[in-house]
């Protein structure tokens, strides 16, 4: 098979799972291996992380040496040189134990509420950096230092440009997602970065309403307008890509029922309506545990959600979620601390069990990060194993 | 922080966007204000994100 055809078959292959309508040729492969890949390629993080050109490097070792038939991260997932460009220390690297630390720090006081719903481009750009980072607080930044990050951000974007055309052209690697979009809602938001986890469940017993008025003012920005390209996107799926959208969702495990239904349901809800109005696919991750709200997506089309659950078992997923094909499965608990006889009974399982009639995407249960996540060995016998396997 | 002679604070907004828009190295033509400007508006809410 040349590159090109490997390609058409892996995104068919993936296409096929996911969308149900057909079984394919054989259970499909995807690579959730983050930072682990770069410890395994025998490099430090600090040098992938700040060096392009060796995460190149990474990423394909990484393939040459599995043989996914779709890799998720390309080196991205932590873009720690544009914000080092500002002197940001947001991410601590630790060589010696391999780890990649994020400070978790919310940019917004529970009093500040009403401030950011009135402007929030106003509170980002002075308040929230100021508190991200210390020369915009005390007034030492200079406009060069901000050309350094906007220069940071351009090779970022290029290094992902050519590692994708990379991946293609040489590896015969499929794009994972189409390009229709990011609406980002703005619980997640006030979740991720602006008032953190136990600063928004503060704020969701407090004052409800005002959580409301500043996701309504995050919405306007951030969340509509990539609504909007979903609107303005071609009817059907996008054959030339696995996905045709993907959502990360963590808020929802701060969440009770009344919570999701009130501040996080009515976006996602749209999302969801016009994926399906569109005839659309999704890659849903939802981090922890998502049980309690999966029936709301009992009723959208068969095959147009594809659930990646991280501490759920993908066995209830199938069981209760039988319009959704399921991406995951094999635990990194296993992978790390198994026999290799174990993983690929795991992987015999999955593939009789889930994927015997499609549906079924194999891939870790989170994003593989540190050095004991997975045993290469394992690794390399899983990848083996279903690539020859026909349920 | 000042920018050479207009004595323009660029941690502050909108002023302080509106002269690094001008004055960046940015891949967008000088004329297009508007976009410029939405260009470092974005970089200050990825940023913020980190």
């Amino acid at each position: 098979m040349t590159n090109q055809e490997q390609k058409q078959y892996r995104t068919k292959l993936i296409r096929d799972a996911s969308m149900m309508q057909k079984k394919p040729d054989r259970v499909p492969h995807v690579s959730f291996f983050v930072t682990w890949k770069i410890l395994d390629a025998g490099y430090k993080l600090s040098e992938a992380m700040n060096d392009y050109a060796i995460m190149e490097k990474v990423v394909r070792r990484h393939q040459e040496e599995y043989g996914f038939d779709a890799i998720f991260e390309y080196g991205g997932r932590n873009a720690i040189r544009i914000p080092a460009a500002l002197g940001g220390t947001t991410y601590s690297i630790n060589d010696e134990a391999g780890t990649v630390n994020y400070k978790d720090k919310a940019i917004c006081e529970h009093d500040e509420l009403e401030e950011l719903a009135a402007d929030p481009q106003n509170f980002f750009y002075e308040k929230g950096m100021a508190r991200k980072y210390p020369c915009w607080a005390d007034g030492t930044v200079t406009a060069e230092d901000v050309q350094r990050a906007i220069d940071e951000q351009s090779k970022f974007i290029q290094y992902h440009i050519n590692i994708t055309r990379i991946m293609n052209e040489e590896y015969g690697m499929p794009n994972f997602t189409a390009p229709n979009g990011f609406a980002y809602a703005g619980l997640d938001f006030l979740f991720n970065t602006i008032r953190g986890i136990k600063g928004l469940s503060i704020d969701m017993r407090r004052d409800p309403a005002k959580v409301e008025e500043a996701i309504a003012a995050l919405n306007e920005l951030y969340f509509t307008p990539g609504l909007n390209v979903l609107k303005n996107a071609p009817e059907g799926p996008n054959m030339d890509y696995c996905f045709d959208y993907d959502i990360t969702l963590l808020c929802h495990t701060i969440l009770n029922q009344k919570q999701f239904e009130r501040f996080l349901w009515p976006d996602l809800k749209a999302v969801l309506d016009v994926l399906a109005e569109k005839k659309k696919t999704l890659r849903l991750f939802m981090e922890g545990s998502s049980k309690r709200f999966w029936e709301y997506l009992k009723d959208y089309p068969k095959g147009m959600i594809t659930m990646h659950p991280e501490q759920d078992d993908v066995f209830d997923v199938r069981k209760e979620l039988p319009n959704c094909a399921i991406l995951g499965g094999m635990p990194v608990s296993l992978l790390g601390n198994g026999t290799r006889q174990q993983c690929l009974d795991r992987t015999k399982l999955l593939c009789d069990e889930l994927g015997k009639d499609g549906g079924f995407i194999l891939c870790q249960d989170k994003m593989v990060s540190f050095r004991n996540d997975a045993n290469p060995e394992n690794v390399h016998a899983v990848c083996e194993f279903v690539r020859e396997y026909r349920p | 922080m000042e920018m050479e002679d207009k004595k323009v604070d660029i941690t502050k907004y909108p002023e302080g966007l509106k002269a690094l828009a001008a004055q960046l190295d940015l891949p967008i033509p000088p004329e297009e204000t508007e976009k410029r400007e939405a260009m470092v508006m974005g970089l200050i809410s990825s940023l913020v994100r980190q």
